[in-house]
């Protein structure tokens, strides 16, 4: 939300609050100038009213003054005792009545002469209506007619013909008797020829008896007079003037008849009844004309006079009556207005204001915010955004001080690093050329290496393949060699024997050197497999002696072997039957005839130490190394001498180090060497290769079991655990047993079908 | 049976000479077929052959055979790198006449 907008919403609420203030305000100052206008109407009604009840009661104490004076006529006093002496006073009275109803209303009897010319009737005339007196002063008379009747009801004097003799009978007459006085509605005086109103008075002689009744009779005109001169007083020509007499009869109006039809309908004459005085709004009867606005007041009296029920109202039109409150009335929508506007204004003006600078003080922020510290504070003013944007612009300045700060800071160390980098950049060049000339070495020796490396395995692929490939082919040749030398195809001759036997010779030579190198080959890649088994070393060591001890016994060379109680361990029986016969051999080749040569084994406790101890020629101490690499020979003119590949003694050091034995050789010159190796009893500490008893014992024993029945023989019972430590080893997961099935029967551990014969029933 | 017709003849030669009667195959499917036309009681066979392996025959024989054929494998590899499950004798080359021989004997008694 844009600030202008709160900002209007505020003031728009703001504004809201003093609407409805302001609207109640009007309202009820609308209701109390309506209250004053209407209570100034009323005024009006009852000064108006007020001064019609003063002019009636002066005209009744007009009538009551004159009242006593004729109350103490002699004329009266003596119709009063003449009518008092009469026998019959009623009949008296009909019969005068009776004449005076049959004249016409233009004729005067003698009777009425002589009453209209009597001396009191003449005193009325001239004193009382004093006629010329009021029409001078008013232009018409007060009192249109007076005639006064003694106690009888018949009539004295008269100022005017009336129209009856006998007056009793009249209400006017009866009420004045009993209260003194009567004061009438208006009426329409035949007589009189006028609306008029009758004053009645009680007459009383001396002593307070009833005399008889004075009655005047009052023109209307004078009070139409009083309301006119009232109306015009006002100058106000909205205004209509009405009074009404008790019955809501019109008495007299200064105009509109509607509104008089609506009072003679008695429409309105309920609410003009409420009270003594009020004001209230009525709709006009006619549709075309507005409403109208209606104040009243009833009569109140004046001194003896109480008051006669008239009611003095006046109308107005509602519009022009209640102008006032219709100008406060648009007066006040026009200040809102103006307020409206103002508020509208000031908001804008406040919203410019305090924008401005805000929005000025954004642009600088952003400023800041994109780095231009040097940006100006355009917000100058003391109030609080002033303050902000001064704060701002210390907060700049400070941001700018420390900027450059950092800036001169950088450049000292970036001046700094462009020179340690130059520097560097040096030595990083020259450890560049360094460097490369190292990478070009070493990719140098890398590819060398590499070369080497194809190289070796070019020459172990190679050894390998040709090894077979040559060895295959001696197969035949040693085979019908040896055929032609059993004679099979026939008898031979020495010569020929002694042929053969050479090439024989010759080929078991070849044989060697090809299984030699193909031994050293697959030691050097990793690949010489080897059959581990259980067993005894001394075992082994015994047949090697025993079949090399023909050779030996050729030369004339004694020997022999000393065996510890070696336990059994697991070894590849052939391969280490190959080292020691090696070893014997090579002592034979070296020793002279009439040697010794002595095969020892010893219990070392965790390995058994075999030595193979001669009495040769002995090697010299930087040879003894030297004899273990492969190819080598101390002496290159021995190969001839003494005949061999020079690979024997190698393959001896491979096939040890693959029982994690040690093989060394101990010589003195002209005395001897004693060559020595070592087999560690737990093939357990053994790495590379070979790894035994991957399986648990159990599993491996169940897996024998399995293998043997398979074959169709049958476990006798409580061996398996004898047959587990005897025979069975895993290597790798693999199963490995080297035991015949017909040993196996010997010694009683199965019990086997129809085979007997020797049988290998496994290996990995 | 063996791809190398020198080798081949010179075991059948030998065995002839001990009056064993014999034929000579040259690779798998030909021994196959000799044996199943013929009665043999025992089987010199070479491992490294072109086309179908020595171990292959081997199998194949004893699935049909079961052990009434008897099996030598006669083999340029050493005895540790052969799995001899389905054999019943092993002979390294260069062999010995005598083992030959014997293991005959042996097999076939």
């Amino acid at each position: 939300m844009k600030y202008l907008h709160k900002l209007l919403m505020g003031f728009s609420i703001a504004f809201l609050f003093v609407a409805l203030t302001g609207t109640v305000a009007m309202y009820l100052s609308q209701q109390a100038l309506k209250e004053s206008i209407g209570n100034g109407f009323i005024e009006l009604a009852e000064e108006a009213i007020d001064k019609i009840d003063r002019s009636i009661s002066k005209r009744i104490e007009q009538a009551e003054a004159y009242a006593i004076n004729v109350a103490g006529d002699p004329d009266l006093r003596e119709s009063n005792t003449r009518f008092a002496a009469m026998d019959d006073v009623q009949g008296y009275i009909d019969e005068q009545e009776r004449e005076w109803r049959a004249a016409k209303s233009d004729e005067l009897t003698p009777f009425m002469q002589a009453l209209i010319l009597n001396p009191l009737s003449r005193e009325i005339r001239d004193e009382f209506l004093l006629e010329a007196f009021y029409r001078e002063k008013y232009g018409y008379p007060v009192f249109a007619e007076a005639f006064a009747t003694n106690a009888y009801g018949a009539v004295v004097a008269l100022s005017n013909r009336t129209s009856d003799y006998r007056q009793d009978d009249e209400e006017w007459w009866q009420k004045a008797k009993e209260a003194g006085k009567y004061v009438s509605d208006f009426n329409y005086d035949e007589s009189a020829g006028v609306y008029s109103l009758d004053i009645a008075v009680r007459m009383e002689d001396t002593e307070g008896n009833f005399a008889g009744v004075f009655k005047a009779v009052l023109n209307i005109r004078e009070i139409v007079d009083i309301a006119t001169v009232v109306h015009l007083a006002e100058h106000n020509e909205e205004m209509d003037f009405r009074l009404l007499d008790r019955e809501g009869r019109t008495i007299t109006a200064t105009d509109d008849y509607e509104v008089m039809e609506a009072f003679a309908s008695g429409r309105l004459l309920p609410r003009l009844s409420a009270a003594t005085a009020g004001f209230f709004t009525a709709k006009s009867s006619d549709e075309r004309e507005g409403d109208e606005f209606i104040s009243y007041a009833h009569s109140r009296g004046s001194g003896e006079y109480a008051g006669n029920g008239w009611i003095l109202v006046i109308e107005h039109e509602k519009e022009h009556a209640l102008q006032p409150i219709y100008r406060l009335r648009a007066i006040l929508v026009i200040i809102a207005g103006m307020s409206v506007l103002v508020v509208v204004v000031i908001c804008l003006y406040l919203y410019a204001i305090v924008s401005t600078p805000i929005r000025r003080l954004r642009k600088a922020t952003e400023q800041v915010a994109k780095g231009n510290l040097s940006v100006k504070m355009p917000v100058e003013s003391h109030d609080e955004l002033g303050l902000l944007a001064a704060d701002f612009k210390k907060m700049v300045v400070a941001l700018d001080a420390s900027r450059k700060e950092l800036d001169a800071l950088n450049k000292g160390l970036q001046n700094k690093i462009e020179e340690g980098t130059k520097e560097a950049r040096k030595t990083a060049e020259e450890a560049e050329k360094a460097k490369r000339a190292t990478l070009n070495m070493m990719d140098d020796l890398t590819e060398a290496m590499e070369k080497q490396k194809r190289l070796e395995k070019i020459k172990t692929e190679f050894l390998s393949v040709t090894s077979h490939e040559l060895r295959t082919p001696i197969t035949p040749m040693s085979s019908e060699v040896e055929m032609l030398l059993g004679e099979f195809f026939g008898k031979l001759t020495d010569e020929q024997k002694k042929s053969l036997e050479l090439v024989q010779r010759n080929i078991t030579h070849l044989d060697h050197l090809i299984s030699d190198i193909l031994d050293i080959s697959k030691l050097e890649s990793g690949n010489m497999k080897f059959l581990m088994k259980k067993g005894s070393l001394v075992a082994v060591l015994q047949d090697v002696v025993e079949t090399m001890k023909i050779k030996a016994n050729e030369r004339n060379i004694s020997l022999t072997l000393k065996a510890d109680a070696i336990p059994e361990c697991v070894f590849d029986h052939d391969r280490i039957a190959q080292v020691a016969r090696n070893l014997v051999n090579n002592a034979i080749k070296f020793t002279d005839s009439g040697g010794e040569i002595t095969v020892e084994a010893i219990n070392q406790g965790d390995y058994a130490l075999m030595k193979v101890s001669d009495t040769g020629i002995g090697i010299l101490k930087e040879d003894q190394e030297k004899i273990f690499r492969p190819f080598v020979q101390v002496d290159s003119s021995m190969s001839r001498n003494y005949e061999g590949s020079g690979l024997g003694l190698a393959i001896c050091k491979g096939i040890i180090a693959n029982h994690n034995g040690r093989i060394w050789a101990e010589s003195e010159i002209g005395k001897g060497s004693v060559f020595q190796f070592t087999i560690p009893y737990k093939l357990s500490a053994m790495k590379g290769e070979v790894e035994l008893f991957n399986y648990s014992e159990e599993e491996a024993l169940n897996r024998f079991m399995e293998d043997i029945k398979k074959k169709g023989y049958r476990i006798v019972q409580g061996k398996e655990k004898e047959l587990l430590g005897g025979n069975v080893i895993d290597t790798k997961g693999k199963l490995r047993y080297d035991l015949s099935l017909k040993d196996l029967e010997e010694k009683g551990y199965i019990t086997g079908e129809d085979n007997h014969q020797q049988e290998h029933i496994g290996s990995g | 049976m063996d791809d190398q017709r020198d080798v081949a003849g010179t075991i059948s030669t030998v065995l002839k000479k001990h009056g064993y009667d014999v034929e000579t195959a040259y690779d798998g499917n030909e021994c196959l077929q000799k044996v199943e036309n013929g009665r043999f009681r025992l089987i010199f066979l070479d491992i490294m052959l072109p086309g179908m392996s020595g171990d292959a025959i081997a199998k194949e024989l004893r699935k049909t055979y079961d052990s009434k054929i008897k099996i030598v494998y006669v083999t340029i590899k050493p005895k540790a790198e052969v799995d001899i499950t389905d054999a019943d004798g092993f002979i390294q080359k260069p062999f010995k006449i005598r083992e030959i021989i014997r293991e005959a004997e042996v097999m076939i008694a």
